[in-house]
């Protein structure tokens, strides 16, 4: 079930009604049910994967938290969800590039025989085990640091199958959600309106734009021989947008249902694409939750709080190329990590230069520099994002290729951009988003109007009632027959 | 003094209680109110972006759907294109149904290949023959009339050319068999509108019958009476479409859920009933791959009485006929359909233009894509343009069927 279907659109109005009609104390086993339901609508047996998980974390931080050994059970712990995560996840990339490696290397030099067919494991990657393992990891890891291990069973499956987070995050933290989890709740307009206007706006974001953009991308990425210059670029800009829309969205929806439920999921996304000026704040920007995760339980395991530069450095290369393998089991989104990695310690060298030099100071501190900066920061991104998009290292480079080196257009990409029904809802967004979103850069809250604007829509529940169900409208209008899978489910 | 919230709510309760149903109903007032502007304002929004349409086309009793005529909309199947449909209800420019002096006609009756959603008009390639024929700029004007409509059947194309293509007096028609139009003929299971379409048969001695059981069947169903009842505003507003998409949605959900069970649990009695309203076997022939080798003989000899009966309606409106077995991407190609098309074609002596042996060689030669998919590209259409060309000139086609030449040669001698 996905949050831009139909089954969705039935599942949540019965399991809000649910909610909010039961007693309190029966409230957290519905929940419960649902977000089993919601899991184990895509497969049965998945269901079973994550209440094993689930029990076996449960168990082991009441563990860690009562007994001595605390390092064995949190090693056991973290075998337990790094090995589900390798065994679902990675078993077959590295069987494949082990042969891979094997057959180049004439079975490492006559020392095994490499067979003929190679073999495949018939796994199916279980929809968010990676969200959840991670959840998983940073409970257990915390309640070794010495955190409080939730006691109530109930509580602690909720936490890891909560159904508005479950499959693509946010990736919570145990402790915020577990003080939401026992406070006491009540029904209130402005939760609705807010969690609908979520709703609302992450399922525009969907099916009004990015599966728009799909159609776009997928035209290209397939073809990438055909690629000309200005096919790759419109590519890559289509898919930067798809991307960020799609994953947005789906975050946009999961926090607007958690909030029609009374519960407050952390961000995820902070205007990455419009109000970065380097790629450190791109990424303080792009999938927040992860970031975090990864600077708390990789990056400062790695470096210690007092590093030095060059350790602090190799950690953040560790870190980022750990990031790309966590987005896919292949090695071009591992190239991709390693890449931004890479970016991340030279910006952050840069950075140290200018911190250095009143010069530079002064040049950064300029206020045309922000908008300029973003903008290369957006390039960066719009460049670098062809090893996430292409089926191989070897297609990306073709796109990297074609965008750097003349070549006529082939696909004829930004003729089917301006014919696309993209451009309508986008400029509609853009407007939106100059109401209502303040870019760090662009004063517009100064100007009277844009502030009229807002207040006008604002005014009263029921116009903002009648301007979600517009936007619903709208919505459907743009989702184009067949509508694309999230894309972060396969991570 | 000041008074506290509980008992200012006790001072003025009465007021309140009374204030609050007004307030309420003001609220709904103001919903109602900004719903309306709200959605009267997307309309233009939705125009502009030429979505929310879905329902492009009017059913028609007789040949199943037509397009809708002056609706301009963006396609979006294979690709994006924004296209218009002309007054005559035509994937193409204005034409008029009265035939200009000094031009010779060529009628292009298909489906979806033909009609080049997937491309600008320019680049359909009944356009491209169109301006590559006027190129020298003779005296005689050529017109490549596109009457192709997206998911037609042959049989359906042999309606279309009856009683509409024929209107235009063409001198000469070029009738197009889409790959595995063999296996498009039966009634579409899976699509809800494309349900209402004739379907064709023929009798032991080779009679070519039609059957409309299957077409009433669903044009009696819900579905099929919202369509037809609310043709004016489908017609007219992008924001029906939007309850359209939601009716078709939920159609497909309802059919998912109840409907696939549906034939599993009824009588055996109602189970041949509802299978005996269709002519063919109430298999789908596309899903059923075993059924093909059987299918595809009965179905072949149901295209050759259509591509016959064709014939029949041009020789008796005085014009040239060709069939054109349109190309497709090697994967997606039918060896049996191209024999029984080859066999019947050589049987009733007519001329026909297979594209597919040399889009096979191109396409392993050509760096730019020919096909999006299934549909041609603007390249593709491109090549299909360049052989037809080749080929009405290899074949003598472009001549009047008075005997004269050509069409230049049979104007300089009326003029003399």
């Amino acid at each position: 079930m996905i949050f831009s279907s139909l089954n969705f659109l039935l599942f949540f109005p019965i399991v809000f009604l649910a909610y909010w009609l039961s007693a309190g104390w029966l409230r957290k086993t519905i929940l419960l049910f649902a977000s089993y339901f919601f899991y184990m609508s895509w497969l049965p047996s998945y269901g079973l994967l994550l209440f094993f998980l689930t029990a076996a974390n449960y168990v082991i931080a009441l563990a860690i938290e009562k007994y001595k050994h605390k390092k064995a059970f949190l090693i056991l712990s973290l075998a337990v969800n790094l090995g589900s995560l390798a065994y679902f996840k990675y078993a077959n990339f590295l069987f494949q590039s082990f042969f891979e490696s094997a057959t180049a290397t004439n079975g490492y030099f006559g020392l095994i025989k490499v067979p003929q067919i190679q073999p495949v494991l018939d796994v199916v990657l279980p929809l968010g085990i990676s969200f959840f393992a991670f959840e998983f990891i940073h409970y257990t890891v915390d309640v070794r640091a010495g955190g409080k291990a939730i006691k109530n069973p109930l509580d602690f499956a909720l936490f890891a199958a909560f159904f508005p987070s479950q499959v693509s995050g946010p990736i919570k933290r145990y402790q915020q959600f577990n003080e939401q989890l026992n406070a006491p709740k009540k029904l209130n307009q402005l939760d609705i309106i807010e969690g609908l206007g979520l709703l609302m706006k992450g399922l525009f974001k969907k099916v009004a734009l990015a599966d728009n953009l799909a159609a776009i991308t997928s035209a290209g990425v397939y073809k990438v021989f055909d690629l000309g210059t200005v096919d790759a670029w419109i590519l890559m800009f289509a898919f930067l947008l798809q991307v960020y829309f799609d994953f947005s969205g789906y975050t946009d929806m999961g926090i607007g249902a958690a909030r029609m439920l009374g519960f407050h999921l952390p961000n995820n996304f902070d205007l990455p694409y419009v109000a970065s000026k380097n790629l450190i704040e791109f990424w303080q920007r792009w999938h927040i939750t992860l970031t975090t995760w990864l600077r708390d339980y990789v990056q400062t395991p790695l470096t210690g709080f007092r590093a030095s530069r060059l350790r602090f450095n190799i950690a953040t290369l560790i870190t980022m190329t750990a990031c790309g393998l966590w987005h896919g089991a292949a090695w071009h989104y591992v190239a991709w990590g390693f890449v931004h990695g890479v970016l991340l310690v030279l910006t952050r060298e840069y950075l140290q230069v200018v911190k250095g030099s009143q010069k530079l100071k002064k040049l950064h501190g300029k206020k045309w520099m922000i908008p300029l900066a973003c903008l290369c920061t957006f390039i960066t991104v719009h460049f670098t994002q062809s090893l996430f998009l292409a089926k191989s290292i070897d297609d990306a480079l073709i796109i990297m290729r074609s965008m750097v080196c003349y070549t006529p257009s082939a696909l004829g990409l930004a003729e089917m951009f301006w014919q696309s029904p993209v451009v309508v809802p986008l400029v509609l967004y853009t407007l939106w988003g100059l109401a209502f979103v303040e870019i760090p850069w662009l004063p517009l809250k100064n100007f009277k109007n844009v502030a009229l604007v807002k207040s006008f829509f604002a005014a009263t529940p029921a116009r903002q009632y009648a301007f979600l169900v517009c936007i619903f409208v709208a919505a459907i209008a743009f989702c184009p027959a067949s509508s694309s899978p999230f894309i972060y489910f396969q991570f | 003094m000041t008074l506290s919230t509980l008992e200012k709510t006790e001072i003025t309760g009465h007021s309140v209680a009374a204030k609050k149903p007004r307030r309420r109903l003001l609220s709904i007032v103001e919903f109602l109110l900004f719903l309306i502007v709200g959605l009267v304002l997307l309309e233009p929004v939705l125009k502009l972006a030429g979505v929310a349409d879905e329902e492009n086309y009017l059913l028609d009793d007789k040949i199943g759907w037509k397009p809708v005529p002056n609706r301009s909309a963006t396609f979006r199947g294979e690709g994006y294109s924004r296209y218009k449909i002309n007054s005559l209800g035509m994937r193409d420019k204005e034409r008029t149904i009265a035939k200009p002096p000094n031009t010779f006609r060529i009628a292009v009756i298909g489906c979806s290949m033909t009609e080049g959603k997937q491309v600008p008009l320019d680049n359909t390639y009944c356009s491209v023959l169109e301006k590559q024929l006027n190129k020298d700029g003779g005296a005689i004007k050529y017109e490549v009339l596109n009457f192709a409509v997206s998911a037609y059947t042959l049989g359906q194309e042999y309606l279309r050319l009856k009683n509409f293509a024929l209107q235009f007096k063409p001198d000469l028609v070029v009738f197009t068999a889409r790959p595995n139009a063999l296996l498009y003929m039966g009634p579409d299971l899976d699509k809800g509108f494309f349900n209402a379409r004739p379907v064709f048969g023929v009798m032991p001695d080779g009679t070519l019958v039609e059957d409309h059981n299957f077409q009433r069947h669903w044009t009696a169903s819900a579905e099929g009476k919202r369509v037809k009842n609310f043709t004016w505003l489908s017609t007219h507003s992008c924001l029906y479409g939007v309850v359209g998409k939601c009716a078709y949605s939920l159609a497909e959900y309802k059919k998912n859920f109840v409907a696939r069970f549906y034939l599993k649990f009824v009588s055996k009695q109602r189970r041949k009933q509802i299978l005996a309203s269709l002519t063919l076997p109430g298999v789908d022939v596309r899903d059923s791959m075993k059924a093909q080798g059987v299918a595809l003989d009965y179905l072949g000899k149901v295209a050759a009485a259509i591509v016959r009966e064709s014939k029949s309606e041009c020789d008796k409106a005085h014009c040239r006929f060709l069939l054109a077995y349109l190309p497709t991407q090697t994967r997606y190609m039918n060896a049996s359909e191209q024999q029984i098309i080859h066999r019947f074609s050589e049987d009733m002596k007519l001329e026909l233009v297979d594209f597919n042996p040399e889009f096979e060689h191109l396409q392993s030669v050509s760096l730019t894509p020919l096909y999006i998919d299934i549909h041609p590209s603007k390249f593709g259409h491109e090549k299909i343009a360049a052989y037809l060309k080749t080929q009405l000139e290899k074949k003598g086609l472009l001549k009047l069927s008075n005997g004269a030449n050509s069409v230049e040669s049979a104007v300089s001698s009326n003029v003399n």
